[in-house]
């Protein structure tokens, strides 16, 4: 509880840390906002006396300091000001985006996982053989490939060559099939290395010795003991993943004209849109953050010796 | 020549850094010497437009009739160029704030600390996109955006390594011999440091040319008419359907490249961690 409680004050202070962040992003933007804004609005430059009460009903002639706390203030409420682009607002916007990436993260994890698990538990049962071999080449290959380069070598082949998968856009699962296997492919190879190394690691412990006597099967062995130990640290690898996820979501959203986060962010980049790309940056972040804490209580909930260790009771 | 025969050794003992050092100088040979290598001028339109491989393009040409081998060859500069240089200036960066840092203490370190703890917590690639996208669109500014956000892990770094390297004897006996802060941080501590910063430095080549591709493939980096391969592979994507190969072979010269860093990464710490074991 101690534990959880001292890192949700931390999570807080970092959060206020990238709120400055954006916040310092729009002032050091080149450009006054209130002229960029009324160019977008009017669609021609606008005459110096606009700019000053556009100045005015932006609070831009106010000090930093009290733009500053006003902006802090806002987040609090979840107020992020509105979009240059739609004039909604831009809490909105991310909310309406997040359920997406969290579809698409979801189903990277899942699927690479699912790919990881009998792969290295097969690499782990025979180094050297064919399965390894190959399963390191495949991981070398994800994690030098480019995502771009993949997705569009993937959809030439599923969507174009086989004409099997939609290429663009959402709404169904055959939609998700792609982007998933872009994003999942280099996470895969990086969790195949993970679970057979630790496998292999655990093949070495007397407990596997101890089963191996009683003559439990290899399977069982291999699956019910050696993978059994290795799942726990892997789910911190699992959490630190979570960074990249999020980074290769960018991409791959993009390309695929997936409605998530990442695509918002870039069409926002592409049409300047600050409020949008200051709100953007802080949720990403924040999401990041709040996954990161929920990998790391995962990880301690399901090991006791760490819950226990560092919590002093032990 | 000990060093050159310790070299030939590890270069025998390690596939995968052989074959990252073999593609590593291929690339960096045909980046330097692209003006000889490059049958035709990169900028150049001819009236072959969108044609796979011939012996007079061997890469084809893209919608504007241009020699992509040519493209590829000039864009490598590019590419490259600006990885290399954001490496440079994050390693710098990282390095000195971190020595300094870590040497010092004191309130300047809880700050830079502090602020490393902020910039880790938002995905990098992510702030980067940010500052290139509110500030200007260019291949420099992608350099600093990417620098900027980069150098705290190698700030990090240093300073965690040099909190143990100050408490070293050799420290304590330069200290004893006279010398003064800073030489004890440039002649003593930065030698014992810079090797493990090196290694990092090598396995993260890879992800900065990635990065800066990604950056300019998002339309963030160069303008049109120059190549560079992640906005080649940006307008190739409009063709994929068409004339694929416009697309692929920068991708392949990319993913080439990266593959080439990584396993020049990855054996290098192989290598080291052979030696590391080794008491020194």
């Amino acid at each position: 509880m101690l534990y959880l409680v001292r890192r949700s004050a931390a999570l807080i202070v970092v959060l206020v840390g990238v709120s400055t962040i954006s916040f310092a992003l729009g002032v050091l933007a080149p450009g006054d906002p209130a002229e960029l804004w009324l160019e977008r609005a009017l669609g021609r430059p606008p005459s110096d006396s606009q700019i000053q009460d556009q100045r005015l009903l932006m609070g831009l002639d106010r000090p930093l300091v009290a733009q500053y706390l006003t902006w802090l203030n806002g987040l609090r409420m979840g107020e992020l000001g509105r979009s240059w682009g739609t004039g909604r607002s831009v809490f909105t916007e991310l909310s309406e985006a997040l359920p997406h990436t969290v579809l698409l993260a979801v189903a990277t994890l899942t699927a690479s996982i699912g790919v990881a698990i009998p792969l290295g538990v097969a690499a782990a049962a025979r180094p050297g053989s064919l399965i390894d071999h190959g399963s390191r080449a495949a991981a070398v290959l994800g994690t030098s490939l480019p995502t771009f380069l993949l997705g569009y070598i993937l959809m030439l082949l599923f969507g174009v060559q086989l004409r099997l998968l939609p290429v663009f856009g959402s709404g169904s699962a055959s939609h998700l099939v792609l982007p998933t296997m872009t994003l999942g492919f280099g996470l895969a190879g990086m969790f195949t290395r993970v679970i057979r190394s630790n496998v292999l690691a655990s093949l070495g412990e007397e407990y596997i010795l101890a089963a191996r006597a009683r003559g439990v099967p290899t399977r069982l062995v291999l699956y019910r003991h050696a993978l059994r130990a290795s799942l726990i640290p892997f789910i911190t690898i699992a959490g630190l993943s979570l960074g990249h996820l999020l980074s290769g979501a960018v991409i791959v959203e993009w390309i695929f004209s997936w409605p998530g986060l990442g695509k918002l962010g870039v069409d926002a980049i592409h049409n300047r849109d600050y409020p949008l790309i200051q709100g953007w940056v802080l949720f990403m972040s924040a999401v990041f953050a709040v996954s990161s804490l929920g990998a790391d209580l995962a990880y301690r909930w399901l090991d006791p010796r760490v819950r226990l260790a560092k919590d002093g009771r032990a | 020549m000990p060093v050159i025969s310790q070299m030939k050794v590890t270069l025998r003992a390690n596939g995968s850094l052989r074959a990252g050092v073999a593609i590593v100088v291929l690339m960096l040979t045909l980046t330097i010497a692209a003006p000889v290598v490059a049958p035709y001028d990169p900028l150049s339109t001819g009236p072959a437009m969108l044609e796979g491989p011939s012996l007079a393009h061997p890469m084809g040409t893209d919608a504007l009739g241009r020699d992509l081998f040519s493209r590829i060859l000039f864009g490598a500069r590019l590419s490259l160029g600006a990885a290399l240089l954001t490496m440079l200036l994050i390693v710098t960066a990282g390095v000195t704030l971190g020595l300094v840092s870590g040497y010092n203490g004191g309130w300047s370190d809880a700050i830079l600390m502090r602020l490393a703890d902020v910039v880790l917590s938002i995905p990098s690639l992510i702030l980067a996109l940010a500052i290139v996208g509110l500030f200007r669109a260019g291949l420099m500014s992608l350099v600093f955006a990417l620098s900027g956000v980069w150098w705290v892990r190698y700030a990090r770094l240093t300073r965690g390594l040099v909190l143990t390297s100050r408490e070293r004897v050799f420290v304590e006996a330069a200290r004893a011999l006279g010398a003064g802060d800073s030489r004890i941080l440039i002649r003593h501590v930065l030698p014992d440091i810079l090797r493990s910063v090196t290694v990092v430095a090598t396995l993260d080549v890879g992800s900065v040319v990635l990065a800066v591709s990604a950056l300019t493939f998002l339309g963030m980096g160069t303008q049109p008419p120059t190549p560079e391969w992640g906005a080649m592979i940006n307008e190739g994507k409009d063709f994929l359907f068409v004339a694929p190969h416009v697309m692929l072979f920068p991708g392949l010269a990319l993913s080439l490249t990266v593959l080439g860093f990584n396993l020049l990464g990855d054996g290098l710490v192989d290598r080291i961690g052979a030696t590391e074991s080794r008491p020194r």
